[in-house]
């Protein structure tokens, strides 16, 4: 079963996505700070990582940037962020996203992409 | 109490005349001669109103009232006695501030009229910081509340729009996921009306009182609705309802949407707080002449400080800890204020081995 981690600190966006991609098959873990990305991180590498960028201990590019030193390799990170400069985008690829997701999203392309990362 | 009164004044003639009026009408009076003793007994008494001559052996009254009304907080009120015919010291005082003055001689009847005077207006405006300070509670109190209001009505909205873009983007998502994702907005939208409700109800509690229609239930299909409601919360956090209810209660008297509602939040409370995979009860038993129903979860407990607090308006436990939500309170006083409609009680426990018992008791 593929896994996501779902790095979010809005509660309300989190246990949906949870929800719907538990519907869709994925194994979820949600973490709600940098912190708690890291702790989780390091007991079990995700298939991909829905990553906000406003986290309350940090911009998740940061986590982004160290992924592959945490996880051991580098799974697929799609960004989720109201962040929509383009410097800004260029910023998540920079950092080594695949995707970047500008919020407010519709659910069903963050499930489209999802699936389209972490199942390739 | 009664009011208390410094009067500063060398002539010890003037001193004991305005001593013995003002105790005759019930103040306390402390007296002195100097600056010097009038700074110790201000700080250590803290008049109510000041009586104070001008020319002091060691300075002026004026510069005294001044020092004092350097002081934070509410001012004293200071009555000058001065003597007759001096319009220029008279001006002087009330720049510095002075609410009024009696000339020498002056009548005791006069003396104490003015001093109750600057009495009364000094406790409106105590009265009126006061009112202030505690209107400025409720309103923080009240926008605290509107925050979690938002807060709470944002994650079943949130899942709401997101299963309407899910079934909108055909295609996507298999026949087989709509059902259970319609069933998951459906509950959101039943917790939406569910603290909507809540809010309704304990505005007309405080307006004209909850009504209660008693009628006949079954405990036991009660405590099927709500598992029902509950079924994909309790799924999607690995915990397990458990319902249990003695065998010979057949038939309890209760207001049946109330008594729903009631037992709805004291569970949705209880999910928040049970860590994942644990169980949940919610059971119906029967204590002497009145029904108990109990909902009793693993979580962090609530503190003793907070046992009563958190049954008030809009007050929730304070607990913040990781993985706790906490929520605006509504649900704690809705179910305060329809427990009390039926003339039972509730309130909550510790439970022995970690968590709470919350106990709502329903007299038959």
């Amino acid at each position: 079963m593929n896994f996501i981690l779902v790095v979010e600190d809005e509660e309300d966006v989190s246990s949906f996505l949870r929800y719907v991609l538990e519907s869709d098959s994925f194994s979820v873990e949600t973490a709600a700070s940098i912190a708690e990305a890291r702790e989780l991180l390091k007991e079990r590498t995700p298939d991909a990582v829905l990553l906000d960028r406003g986290l309350p201990d940090g911009d998740g590019l940061d986590l982004c940037r160290e992924l592959k030193d945490v996880a051991g390799r580098r799974p697929p990170v799609l960004i989720l962020s109201s962040r929509k400069d383009e410097v800004e985008v260029k910023e998540g690829f920079d950092a080594g996203a695949v995707d970047y997701i500008i919020k407010p999203f519709q659910f069903v392309n963050v499930l489209a992409r999802v699936r389209a990362q972490a199942c390739a | 109490m009664s009011h208390r009164v410094l009067v500063v004044e060398n002539d010890v003639d003037i001193l004991g005349y305005c001593k013995t009026v003002l105790e005759s009408a019930g103040f306390t009076v402390d007296t002195c001669e100097t600056l010097t003793e009038a700074r110790v007994q201000f700080n250590a008494k803290r008049p109510d109103l000041a009586v104070l001559d001008i020319g002091l052996p060691d300075g002026t009254g004026i510069d005294l009232m001044r020092e004092w009304h350097g002081y934070p907080g509410p001012k004293v009120p200071v009555l000058f006695l001065t003597a007759r015919g001096d319009l220029q010291t008279r001006l002087e005082c009330f720049q510095a501030g002075a609410q009024d003055y009696l000339s020498k001689p002056f009548a005791a009847e006069e003396l104490l009229a003015r001093a109750k005077v600057h009495l009364q207006v000094k406790k409106s405006q105590e009265d009126l910081i006061k009112r202030n300070y505690e209107l400025e509670l409720i309103a923080r109190a009240r926008q605290d509340m509107t925050d979690m209001i938002v807060h709470d009505l944002k994650a079943p909205l949130t899942a709401i729009k997101g299963t309407i873009e899910l079934i909108h983007g055909r295609g996507l998502i298999s026949l087989d996921n709509y059902s259970s994702l319609l069933q998951n907005a459906g509950t959101a939208a039943d917790f939406m009306l569910l603290m909507l409700n809540d809010m309704l109800d304990l505005a007309q509690a405080r307006q004209t009182g909850l009504k209660v229609a008693l009628i006949e239930i079954e405990p036991m299909h009660l405590l099927r609705k709500i598992q029902t409601l509950f079924a994909s919360r309790l799924q999607l956090n690995a915990l397990t309802l458990v319902l249990r209810a003695t065998p010979d209660i057949t038939r309890i008297h209760a207001d049946q949407n109330l008594l729903y509602r009631i037992l709805a939040n004291l569970v949705a409370n209880a999910v928040k707080a049970a860590p994942e995979g644990k169980t949940i009860e919610l059971a119906c038993t029967r204590q002497g002449k009145n029904i108990q129903f109990e909902v009793l979860d693993r979580g962090h407990g609530v503190p003793d400080a907070e046992k009563k607090r958190i049954f008030e308006k809009y007050t929730t436990s304070g607990r913040k800890d990781a993985g706790v939500e906490t929520g605006s309170g509504i649900g704690l006083s809705f179910c305060h204020a329809a427990v009390a409609a039926h003339k039972g009680r509730i309130w909550v426990e510790d439970r022995p081995g970690g968590g709470s018992r919350f106990i709502v008791e329903l007299p038959q």
